[in-house]
């Protein structure tokens, strides 16, 4: 990796995200993490991340919410939404806001940096 | 006997007869009784009159004449007061007034200051000859008479039509009895008059026992036998032939036999367009109308056939049955558990012990209904069966009609009607409407012996809807655990642990392990409060509850949804609130139901954060009963939509989003918790429900 890739974490579980965080950190991410979705779009905006990870259920705003804003700021950013269960409908929906892809709580480390590592290196080659 | 004997004689037959009816019609309402004791006053006055046109002894007159007065003296207040009641007002001051004047008068009636003397009429009546204070009861006549007539003129203000003309028929009998009493007075005053005063009053009787017959007076129903109307003109053709026989004999001698082939002829000749005539006039004048299939259809589509309890369903179809058709008994059928009787589950006209009544499976009547599917008409001899050892019990029914209740063409009941009061037999038309109400009965009853399932299938099918928020209270808590194992994992992979003492990495791997159980146990719960909500029950069970307990498992399952739409909850439930007698399963599943109705209606009125709020509130009134008070500040519900909203199967929300029984089933849970659930909303301003639980004062379990 020539340059090192930048997740960005919004989670209200601050266990998931040290956690989960600590690990990508070793496996030579950037990584950052905010446990409000307000702070998400600001650090998304400042930052440009290559992968966005975002809770659907959040304290102060939904993930939907996040997913709009972000999609404006940064349009290169990977979106990947995070919850414990998305039925059909909604996954339409967050889809056509510009969802890439979900991901359904419990989230097991390893398993989901090899697919991060995966989505960034087919849209490097892009 | 002269003429105006006759007329007083038959007033005060009348009247008579006029008060035992109304009595008898109801002998614990009041306007009924002091309608009686008013008639009887009135009649016994004028039977007095009819004793002065007759009796000639001077002495026993000037008594007798003494006597009568107090009748004439009570008629004034008991005539008011009677107006009171039939206006449904309280005896006011006027009323109490004129009690005191007829006192007075009674007491000054015996000196001859008031009556002096009696007099000759036209030589066919005696009547009082009045002292100087008879100006008094005279007074008193036409105050009441005014008072009244006040009275009636301004409650038929009205726009209640059947009310108006049920009070013009008073208004005229009034003015009749007035007339007559005011020519009564001037007889006694001594002014030239015709005496007509007793045929007035004969007026007044037929004019009220027209309304009552007519148009329902005071209430009273009075069914007018087709037979009767023949009885009656039987009678008028044999006094033709009297008659016209009598007359002949009277003219030509011998003519008897003449007599009788004339009227004979007479009668063969009118009798048929006679009949005819009678018929329409007294279904034009007497009957009341013919009643209304479109009623009957209302009410049962709206009222009976919407209940979800079986012991209300039956009676109030028997109820419903016997007010509209107007007959005379009504039995409803149903089998039992064993299947091996039908016994009766309501029941009109049958008796005291009309619960005892059953009918055997493999009675004929049974077995014809399960063959034939269809009504049956019974006939006094059909089913006697007299040596059934009593377990056969067609006959006490007291039946002309049997419809079958069927269920997917099994007989699950029989519903059985008497005769119409009117005496006409059943039509086809009756019949074709009973038949249809049966298949709607047929289905309401099921639902209603069902309705523990139907209830469980509701629980079940949000519970279907909630899938998510589910997942989602048992997914969050084990992702935090099992983020924190996974990182505990990875440290050690990355030989973290090796530069750390250790006792640390054990202790930390035992912190670990504990929230491990922890987390266990939590997911554990959350599934048990889902499993509990949904497990079935066959029978309600009832203890007592603390409401704001109950409130918080509610609100514990809808947690996930609460907020995941972003909702506020607030609990204002006292801790000195009483408890309810109740059964705990029942409560949950109505304050679920409302609570997550609140909040889907706060998700589809998109409101903000700040305006997402449910309210709850417990409280009591002033009569004991227990109050909690659900608000939400979703887009409220017209008033339209509020009437139909505890109906089952109706809905507002979209496919897929409730079954349209949920508020139908809370109002019967609440019903058979005692209690009552009603709704206040404004469109656009949010909603409110409010469970009112009886007090401990007059709780009643079971």
């Amino acid at each position: 990796m020539k340059k090192r890739a930048k997740v960005l974490l919004i989670d209200d579980d601050y266990e998931y995200i040290n956690g989960f965080g600590d690990f990508l950190s070793r496996m030579g991410y950037d990584v950052y993490k905010t446990g409000t979705g307000t702070d998400g779009i600001r650090l998304a905006k400042e930052e440009q991340p290559d992968i966005v990870m975002c809770d659907l259920l959040m304290l102060d705003i939904n993930g939907d919410e996040v997913l709009k804003e972000i999609r404006k700021d940064s349009p290169d950013s990977i979106f990947i939404m995070v919850s414990a269960y998305v039925d059909d409908k909604t996954k339409d929906r967050l889809r056509k806001l510009g969802a890439h892809s979900f991901i359904e709580k419990i989230v097991v480390f390893k398993p989901t940096e090899l697919y991060i590592r995966n989505l960034i290196a087919e849209k490097s080659k892009k | 006997m002269n003429i105006y004997a006759v007329s007083s004689l038959s007033a005060s037959i009348i009247l008579y007869v006029l008060a035992i009816i109304v009595y008898f019609n109801n002998t614990n309402k009041f306007l009924n009784r002091i309608y009686s004791i008013q008639c009887i006053v009135i009649a016994s006055w004028i039977m007095g009159c009819f004793g002065e046109s007759i009796i000639t002894n001077y002495n026993f007159l000037r008594v007798w004449d003494k006597a009568l007065n107090v009748f004439a003296i009570f008629s004034i207040p008991t005539f008011v007061h009677t107006y009171y009641a039939i206006l449904g007002e309280k005896a006011g001051k006027p009323v109490k007034f004129l009690y005191g004047l007829a006192i007075g008068l009674l007491l000054i009636s015996f000196s001859p200051w008031y009556i002096s003397d009696i007099q000759l009429i036209k030589g066919v009546r005696y009547i009082s000859k009045p002292g100087p204070l008879y100006i008094i009861f005279i007074m008193g006549v036409v105050y009441g008479f005014c008072l009244c007539l006040y009275k009636v003129a301004k409650a038929m203000k009205t726009n209640d039509d059947r009310k108006k003309l049920q009070l013009t028929y008073v208004m005229m009998a009034t003015g009749s009895m007035f007339i007559a009493a005011l020519i009564y007075l001037a007889m006694v005053l001594d002014i030239a008059v015709s005496p007509l005063d007793n045929t007035l009053n004969s007026v007044y009787g037929i004019l009220i026992a027209y309304a009552i017959v007519k148009h329902n007076l005071m209430d009273i129903k009075v069914f007018i036998k087709k037979s009767v109307v023949f009885a009656s003109l039987l009678c008028l053709a044999f006094s033709v032939v009297v008659g016209i026989t009598f007359i002949t004999q009277e003219l030509i001698a011998g003519g008897r036999l003449i007599g009788l082939a004339i009227s004979t002829f007479i009668i063969v000749l009118i009798f048929a367009p006679l009949e005819k005539f009678l018929i329409n006039i007294t279904d034009r004048y007497l009957f009341q109308k013919k009643y209304n299939p479109a009623d009957l259809i209302r009410t049962f589509s709206k009222d009976v056939l919407r209940v979800l309890d079986i012991n209300v369903l039956v009676r109030m179809t028997t109820d419903t049955l016997v007010k509209i058709i107007r007959i005379e008994t009504c039995g409803l059928l149903l089998r039992n558990r064993d299947g091996n009787l039908y016994e009766t589950a309501a029941a009109v006209g049958l008796g005291d012990n009309w619960r005892k009544i059953h009918i055997r499976k493999d009675n004929e009547m049974v077995n014809y209904l399960k063959s034939t599917k269809t009504y049956i008409r019974i006939t006094n001899d059909d089913f006697a069966t007299p040596n059934n050892n009593n377990a056969t019990d067609t006959a006490s029914l007291k039946a002309v009609l049997a419809i079958p209740i069927l269920i997917h063409g099994d007989l699950i009941g029989i519903l059985t009607l008497g005769r119409k009061r009117s005496d006409e037999s059943y039509s086809r038309d009756d019949i074709e409407l009973l038949l249809m109400l049966a298949d709607a009965l047929g289905i309401a009853i099921s639902n209603a012996l069902n309705f523990e399932d139907i209830r469980q299938k509701e629980k079940l099918a949000t519970i279907g809807t909630m899938t998510a928020g589910i997942k989602h209270d048992i997914g969050t808590p084990i992702n935090k655990t099992s983020a924190a194992v996974q990182k505990f994992l990875i440290e050690r992979e990355f030989g973290d642990h090796k530069k750390m003492p250790s006792e640390e990495v054990i202790s930390n791997a035992y912190d670990l392990l504990a929230r491990c159980q922890m987390t266990f146990e939590k997911v554990s719960n959350i599934a048990a409060k889902f499993a509990d909500f949904a497990k079935p029950k066959r029978k309600a069970e009832v203890e007592r509850i603390k409401l704001s307990k109950s409130v918080n498992d509610a609100i514990g399952i809808l947690e996930r949804e609460i907020q995941a739409k972003n909702i506020t909850v607030t609990q204002d439930i006292p801790d000195s609130l009483p408890s309810v007698v109740a059964d705990r399963d029942y409560i949950q599943q109505i304050l679920f139901n409302i609570i997550r109705n609140g909040a889907q209606a706060i998700e589809e009125a998109n409101r903000t954060k700040e305006n997402a709020i449910i309210e709850i509130k417990g409280s009591t009134d002033k009569s004991g009963n227990i109050l909690i008070e659900i608000s939400d500040t979703g887009a409220g519900i017209s008033a339209e939509e509020q009437n139909k909203l505890f109906e089952p199967y109706y809905t507002t929300k979209p496919e897929g989003k409730g079954t349209g029984l949920g508020l139908a089933i809370v109002k019967e849970l609440m019903e058979r918790n005692n209690g009552t659930i009603s709704v206040k909303s404004a469109k656009g301003q949010g909603t409110t429900f409010i469970l009112q639980f009886p007090g401990a004062n007059h709780e009643k379990t079971g």
